[in-house]
């Protein structure tokens, strides 16, 4: 007799899954995986360039929570840990090598960049941790005055807690914050530029982060003031430009201005071939501080809406003159000239940024709101 | 003879899934590194130029209702036509191998997870076999539940993009040259596998499917048009150079406290791709068992999953756009089995009835 043949029944083919299927999932179990305490959470980093003993290579200061020591039993120990390396890359392989824990780049928060860096150009280092794959592009970047480093450090006199990362990230409003992707989309592009926020340290050890450090594709260029970062913002439509205070027949006034909306049209002088630009700004200024009393202020505030349009006009033009005088497009004006007249602009696109943009006319009409919260509008 | 076993909706379920898997992966390099911008007419024209692909297969269709693409090759054909639906069979199992090469691309390139890729190839595979196996029905049922969910994470995405967008990054219609809008064309007429599924579907679906591939053209143009919208507005010139710019453009936005919205791509591309190759897997094993005189589909489906993660191990990054993977040869083969079969089999059934008609 000729043995029966087995045939495979596939209306088994459930049960069979259900047994293959675990033990799918038990050969991710067995593959040896790093525990969170053998992990060093990064939380910012600040790239500096190392000139010691003639070098010229990167200096990393990496803040990172550090699971293994921990503070006490609610909070990680927060460490400091510095690295050098020819390359960002090796200085962060050289991390692993320092603390013997397995670095963890997703948690990160800030990048931070020496002003000595950005003026020799970070293009290399935001392209890198662009494509690095366990970082993520939203991801704040900011200039740091003198040493990137040391912002990683600092403890404030009053309190014996360092400043956590998050927390200098969080010194600009998000809306108004760039990223890795903000920076590489301006940068990458040829005829724009991109610019990030300073970071400064007073003699209390107080951060503030008020200026703006604007940049000529990668390189920093030129460092604007308060006020004038006030205008940048703006100008570039920044949902919270900030707190400006300004000089009302000699009084100070101080408002907060809002939800700005600029609308920028390019037009072509026919006469000089040379294009034109028309600014209109709208925004609110939330009035908030004055030595005069509110109850006068209200009866001339059509006056002081006056002179703060005046004052920010002439703020814009001043932020305006100055970055293009660089050869630096921080407000598209160059893309919004490409859309409006593409054939003008194709002829010209490449000495745009060279010759064109530093000869451009422009027109600034500001029309803003005054408001003051907690007031009677009658 | 096919029995009526989906809905026209479970149809256009089952197409946009396949659409979106390809919609969501599109970039530059798919263009030649070309301006993604000017894909949006392409997307227009290729609406236009999809229903009139459809015309020969929709009227074949008419004419033999109950049949299939691979029946009617048969009965038209005869034996070529069974060389003819392994020519479908191998085009449906290239779908599949393109879309797992842009899989593979995505986890070696962008995610570089712990586990291996052959672990996750070898997994999903395993799923879509089972699902291929369980036949259209099952598949289709659960294209319905991966579509409400697609409707949802598509909502969320879109939001957040929505407001990332920078007008200013919408540069002029074909600035640079013309090049971008034959590409795109090119590009998406290649991968549109749909067509050629349309021949094996058709005969088993219920329903009104003229109103059916209406809408399904237009949710088809739409998905496009306006993914190529949200990636140029929100990431601008930069989307020339991401390799896969809607990931790029949703790993930075966010919703209110919702952020890593790029985990959502994931889940919602891992979902369709594991619905496309079910259905192209069921559809590729249905040609070939025809093809071969077999009762049963389920040894091909495993044989053709097995064959399938072989290719995939071997497959470079580099020869993703070249070799069989080259739009030219992509898009050759889509209109071969799209339109010319369809096409050459109406001309024959017309001459051979035109013959068999007595003279007066």
């Amino acid at each position: 007799m000729k043995p029966e043949k087995t045939k495979l029944n596939f209306q088994n083919l459930n049960l069979l899954l259900i047994c293959i299927l675990p033990v799918i999932f038990l050969f991710f179990g067995i593959k040896k995986q790093s525990e969170l305490h053998e992990k060093l959470m990064i939380q910012g980093i600040a790239i500096d360039l190392n000139h010691e003993n003639n070098n010229n290579n990167y200096k990393l200061t990496v803040q990172a929570y550090d699971f293994k020591n921990p503070e006490d039993k609610n909070e990680p120990k927060i460490r400091v840990i510095e690295s050098i390396g020819n390359t960002v890359s090796e200085a962060l392989e050289n991390l692993k090598k320092i603390t013997g824990l397995t670095p963890l780049y997703s948690q990160n928060k800030i990048i931070i960049f020496s002003e000595e860096l950005a003026k020799n150009g970070i293009i290399k280092i935001i392209d890198f941790f662009s494509r690095y794959y366990e970082n993520r592009p939203s991801v704040k970047l900011r200039i740091a005055q003198n040493n990137a480093g040391d912002f990683l450090k600092i403890i404030p006199e009053n309190n014996n807690k360092i400043i956590k990362a998050s927390e200098i990230r969080d010194l600009v409003d998000e809306k108004s914050d760039t990223n890795i992707l903000d920076f590489e989309k301006e940068v990458k592009t040829p005829i724009s530029d991109a610019c990030l926020m300073l970071l400064e340290k007073n003699s209390q050890n107080l951060i503030k982060c008020e200026s703006t450090s604007i940049f000529n594709y990668d390189k920093l260029i030129k460092i604007m003031d308060k006020n004038n970062s006030i205008a940048i913002q703006i100008l570039k439509n920044s949902p919270k430009p900030g707190i400006y205070v300004f000089d009302y027949n000699k009084n100070l006034i101080s408002c907060k201005i809002e939800t700005p909306k600029t609308k920028i049209k390019a037009k072509l002088n026919q006469e000089n071939n040379l294009p034109e630009f028309d600014i209109f700004i709208k925004l609110n200024a939330n009035l908030f501080e004055s030595e005069q009393n509110f109850e006068n202020i209200k009866s001339i505030e059509i006056n002081i809406e006056k002179e703060l349009n005046n004052n920010l006009k002439l703020l814009c033009e001043k932020v305006i003159n100055e970055s293009t005088k660089e050869n630096c497009d921080l407000f598209k004006f160059g893309k919004i000239l490409r859309n409006s007249n593409p054939k003008y602009f194709k002829s010209i696109e490449k000495d745009w940024k060279s010759k064109i943009l530093p000869n451009i006319k422009y027109n600034i009409k500001i029309n803003s709101k005054i408001s003051m919260i907690g007031m009677n509008d009658n | 003879m096919n029995q009526k076993i989906i809905s026209v909706p479970q149809l256009i379920t089952l197409f946009m899934i396949n659409r979106l898997v390809i919609s969501m992966t599109f970039g530059s390099s798919s263009i030649n590194n070309h301006n993604i911008w000017d894909c949006i007419i392409s997307s227009l024209l290729v609406f236009i130029i999809t229903f009139i692909l459809i015309i020969p297969m929709m009227i074949l269709f008419k004419n033999n209702e109950n049949l299939d693409i691979t029946d009617i090759n048969e009965k038209i054909l005869g034996k070529f036509g069974k060389i003819i639906s392994v020519i479908y069979a191998f085009y449906f199992l290239l779908s599949c191998t393109y879309t797992l090469s842009n899989f593979k691309i995505f986890i070696e390139s962008v995610i570089n997870p712990p586990i291996s890729f052959l672990v996750l190839l070898t997994s999903i595979i395993i799923f879509a076999c089972y699902s291929a196996a369980k036949g259209i029905n099952a598949i289709a049922r659960a294209g319905a539940i991966i579509l409400f969910l697609t409707f949802f994470l598509l909502i969320m995405i879109y939001i957040s993009l929505f407001k990332l967008i920078d007008f200013t990054n919408f540069r002029p219609f074909f600035y640079e040259n013309y090049n971008s809008l034959t590409d795109g064309i090119f590009f998406m007429l290649s991968r549109m596998s749909c067509i050629p599924a349309m021949g094996m579907l058709l005969p088993m679906c219920f329903g009104n499917i003229k109103k059916g591939i209406i809408t399904w053209n237009f949710l088809v143009l739409f998905l496009m048009s306006s993914m190529i919208f949200l990636v140029t507005g929100v990431l601008g010139e930069l989307s020339d150079i991401k390799l896969f710019p809607i990931y790029t453009a949703t790993s930075a936005a966010k919703i209110s406290k919702f952020e890593n919205l790029d985990s959502l791509y994931l889940g919602l591309w891992t979902a369709g791709i594991f619905l496309k190759l079910s259905l192209f897997l069921n559809l590729s094993s249905e040609c070939l068992r025809k093809s071969f005189g077999r009762k049963s589909n389920k040894i091909i489906i495993f044989l053709l999953g097995i064959i399938l993660i072989i290719t995939n191990m071997f497959v470079k990054i580099s020869n993703i756009m070249s070799g069989i993977f080259d739009t030219r040869f992509l898009f050759f083969m889509t209109i071969f089995t799209a339109f010319l079969v369809p096409l050459i089999l109406l001309i024959i059934k017309k001459i051979s009835k035109f013959k068999q008609e007595p003279e007066i």
